[in-house]
């Protein structure tokens, strides 16, 4: 734990190099001028365009700034040869020495500070400035999954049509939408299962395409249907999962308990799968799939057909496991109040396409009634493509399920 | 500010981490012995499949090679003609359970088994072999329930443990082979009904275009080069060999073929296994 009473330290510190220090803080110049002659200092000879253009500034302050300037003697104004309309901007000797001198300023102030430390203070300063530095790449990550103009064509007709979306480290993303729209499509060629038309998927950098065998390691899948095998107990099923994996014999049986554990199943563990009702099944499938530890799970309607009961703890399940694990999780579910509750972004999507993508708080204010649910976005959204949206495949499968419910 | 944006990327290391040959290899073998062992702990649990299997051999042992002994219809050269067909009716037995293996990988796909094994980081190819094995493995089964039929029947068979052993090495090979076969059909036509139709198609020619229950030299000329290169003649040829004659004809040649057609079998289907996807 770092003390408050170093933090504030700092703070004073960095008041007091302002003062002594800054130009600017000591009325000395505009801070245009001032990240100008910076810019100058470091980069060499620039035109005033590529100045206005690095500091993000307009042409004509830029170019007020370098008169300034140069009237001061910091810096010269030359026309470039061959292009008359481009001024070149140059830093003097005297420009640069007085860069310098500030920096100076500034290294001694910082030096006498750090001298006052003692060698605890000062492992602490370490220790801070670590954990900062942290925290700034935590915010600075790239997303664990980005697609990028992804399409999937079966026939002539796109399943999968022109969709684009990130998401970011542990983030719980939601993908909602009717039957037909394109969601389980979508999480089957993120999952390496089928290939894309044309688009790119990246997965914590890597492109599906290109790494999709050594992906897998860190991916994990709950299918739409029943992916555990009703003629092994759920220890087996487990364990052969975790013989597929490699795990070595002690890791496996220490892990396969711990699952078990978390899965609430340690007491049918040894019995038929078959014999489980539907929010068991589930759990279990979530357990094969996280044995491995991933670091994006992905579940296709993992409540679908469940009571409310036990689709409330396999929320919580998740919850539970994100906080631990601070896995990455995309689903899909049918039920938009679970989104809402759960789904710290969500995506929806319609014929193939996403219709609308955001945090349920947003896209609940989108609809313009201050009590819209994430329903009406969803009735907004599909509109009358609920009556055409799923098969005869997709009946038979919820059937199959609800039997096993 | 952290310029360095991919700090967020390299460190997924198991990612980046490439597997040499030797470790593709072992982890090939090891995922192949993995599958193989969920086969058959499937078969653990419910074993009442051997027994329903055993009803198909017992009528071709009891009746029709009862029967056509009688009639003394087909040349055995110097043993009875049910000994001479005994050898026939186990390969035609593993032939006939195995051609219908495939199904389990429809079925799989159809359940969401198979879309969570192909997700996990396991070669593909590790799961035809796995349930190629499977598939061998049952039909052992297969194998000691027709031999001990002959016992029962008093089928002179020439017994020996060598011979015994051998056999129920080619009825693994055998069986693995037809699995295989059954693994790629699936992969080709998707869907159950589809399938059915073509084990349904395929089983009666493979077995009567074989030295099952005739000799070759009473088969017209075409259907004795049909038969020369049908895997089933060559499973009847080995386990006559080791169960009847005490000699096989060309063994090399035989296990040559067997070995030479799983190996096609087998890295065909595994190249193409996840094609079953829809």
């Amino acid at each position: 734990m770092v003390s408050r009473q170093l933090i504030e330290e700092i703070l004073e510190l960095m008041r007091l190099l302002r003062r002594s220090a800054h130009p600017v803080r000591r009325g000395e110049m505009t801070p245009e001028q001032y990240w100008l002659l910076r810019r100058l200092n470091r980069a060499g000879p620039l035109s005033v365009s590529e100045l206005a253009a690095r500091l993000g500034i307009g042409q004509s302050s830029a170019t007020s700034a370098c008169k300034r300037l140069e009237r001061q003697g910091l810096l010269t104004r030359t026309r470039q040869r061959g292009d008359e309309r481009v001024v070149l901007c140059t830093l003097t000797e005297q420009g640069h020495e007085r860069i310098e001198k500030w920096s100076r300023l500034r290294r001694e102030a910082t030096g006498r500070y750090l001298e006052c430390l003692d060698d605890a203070e000062q492992a602490q300063l370490e220790e801070l400035l670590a954990r900062v530095l942290s925290q700034a790449e935590a915010m600075n990550t790239t997303p664990i999954v980005a697609v990028d103009h992804l399409t999937r064509r079966f026939a002539d007709k796109a399943a999968v049509d022109d969709v684009s979306f990130t998401i970011e480290p542990g983030e719980v993303f939601g993908l909602l939408g009717p039957n037909g729209a394109g969601k389980t499509k979508t999480i089957r060629i993120l999952m390496t299962l089928i290939a894309p038309t044309s688009g790119t998927i990246r997965i914590g950098g890597f492109d599906v395409r290109r790494a999709g065998a050594r992906l897998r390691r860190v991916l994990g899948y709950v299918p739409q249907n029943i992916s555990t095998d009703g003629t092994l107990t759920a220890r087996e099923n487990l364990l052969i999962v975790a013989k597929l994996l490699g795990l070595g014999r002690e890791e496996r049986e220490q892990r396969i308990d711990d699952i078990l554990g978390l899965l609430n199943l340690e007491e049918a563990a040894d019995h038929l799968v078959r014999t489980y009702s539907g929010g068991m099944v589930r759990r279990l499938e979530v357990g094969q799939a996280i044995l491995h530890r991933p670091r994006l799970l992905v579940l296709d309607e993992p409540t679908v057909g469940l009571d409310p009961t036990a689709r409330q703890a396999i929320w919580h399940m998740l919850s539970d496991l994100k906080e631990e694990s601070g896995m990455t999780i995309l689903i899909t579910t049918h039920y938009m109040e679970e989104a809402d509750s759960y789904c710290g972004r969500v995506a929806v999507m319609n014929r193939g396409r996403i219709a609308r993508i955001g945090r349920p708080e947003e896209l609940k204010a989108s609809i313009g009634r201050p009590d819209a649910t994430l329903e009406d976005v969803f009735t907004a959204v599909t509109g009358d493509s609920m009556e055409s949206g799923g098969s005869f495949r997709d009946l038979k499968q919820l059937g199959r399920r609800q039997r096993l419910g | 500010m952290i310029s360095n944006s991919s700090a967020a990327v390299s460190d997924w290391a198991e990612v980046e981490e490439r597997q040499t040959a030797l470790g593709a290899v072992a982890t090939y073998l090891r995922c192949s012995l993995a599958v193989g062992e969920m086969e058959l702990r499937k078969l653990r649990h419910d074993p009442t499949e051997l027994l329903t299997r055993a009803i198909q051999p017992v009528l071709w042992l009891v009746v029709f090679g009862e029967a056509m002994s009688k009639l003394h219809a087909i040349p055995s050269r110097n043993v009875s003609y049910i000994a001479f067909m005994t050898p026939g009716i186990l390969a035609q037995s593993l032939m006939f359970i195995s051609i219908f293996y495939g199904l389990a990988i429809i079925w799989d796909r159809d359940a969401g088994i198979l879309q969570k094994f192909l997700v996990l980081p396991v070669p593909r190819a590790a799961f035809v072999t796995g349930r190629g094995l499977g598939a061998g493995v049952r039909a052992l089964s297969q194998g000691v329930i027709v031999l001990l039929l002959a016992l029962v029947l008093g089928v002179h068979l020439r017994w020996s443990v060598a011979g015994v052993i051998e056999s129920l090495l080619t009825v693994v090979v055998g069986a693995s082979i037809f699995a295989t076969l059954s693994m790629l059909i699936a992969i080709g036509v998707k869907t159950r009904e589809r399938f059915m139709g073509i084990g349904q198609v395929l089983t009666m020619p493979l077995f009567f275009a074989s030295n099952a229950i005739y000799p070759l030299s009473i088969m017209p000329g075409w259907l004795s080069v049909v038969a020369r290169v049908n895997p089933l003649t060559y499973i009847v040829d080995l386990l006559r060999g080791y169960l009847v004659s005490g000699n096989v004809p060309d063994p090399l040649l035989a296990w040559g073929v067997l070995i030479g057609v799983l190996i096609v079998l087998q890295v065909v289907a595994g190249r193409t296994y996840h094609h079953v996807m829809l």
